[in-house]
């Protein structure tokens, strides 16, 4: 098995494994508590965790899923292609540049509505976005 | 950046596919060189000329 197919297998398996810890914790939530308090917080665990087991299984389902030696190469060959690496990151560019416009739309709409706590959450979600740029730019300025 | 590749592989009588699968590139990368849409790094570059075994400069044309 190659290195990018024992990754998946890892990470497919980590993800389910987690979503397994989050549906355990629904459970129990949902048999603890009766008064309705926590259900907002069960809510998120249980979708939170069947997703994860979803998207885990089909990750793991991925690295185990056999393809005619070809076909490997040929996906190798396109994971590493060069052209496809700065398609991607270009994509990636305009994908950031995109999500931090919709928080700052997303920011104003909230105000407007009146959602000042989900406002202010998403007002902290573009700084994040400044933090990890700036960490990376700064990173890729050193390594590059 | 203009360039001879097209020309040097059908001097070959290599298919597009042909020719990316001994550069180790996809067949999409091999299109856009030739349309001169994409400008490859030096080593892809390199890995080229030495292929049809000649120089860089005689694949690439550097238009000043």
């Amino acid at each position: 098995m190659n290195r990018h197919k024992r990754s998946l297998l890892i990470a497919g398996t980590a993800m389910a494994a987690f979503g397994l810890v989050c549906i355990a914790a629904w459970a129990y939530l949902m048999g603890l508590v009766d008064n309705g308090r926590f259900d907002g917080l069960a809510g998120a665990l249980c979708g939170l965790g069947f997703g994860l087991l979803g998207g885990g299984g089909a990750t793991a389902a991925m690295a185990l899923w056999r393809v005619s030696p070809d076909r490997e190469r040929q996906k190798e060959i396109e994971q590493h292609d060069e052209r496809n690496i700065q398609v991607n990151r270009a994509a990636l560019s305009v994908t950031a540049v995109a999500a931090f416009i919709v928080l700052a739309v997303l920011t104003f709409i909230f105000v407007v509505m009146g959602w000042f706590a989900a406002g202010i959450l998403t007002v902290a979600a573009m700084y994040v976005l400044i933090a990890v740029y700036l960490i990376a730019h700064r990173r890729m300025n050193k390594v590059m | 950046m203009k360039n001879r590749l097209e020309e040097l592989r059908r001097g070959r009588g290599l298919s597009q596919e042909e020719l990316a699968d001994a550069l180790e590139v996809s067949r999409q990368t091999i299109i856009s060189l030739e349309k001169g849409r994409y400008n490859p790094s030096i080593l892809l570059a390199f890995r080229i000329a030495r292929y049809f075994g000649t120089s860089i400069e005689d694949v690439f044309i550097y238009d000043e």
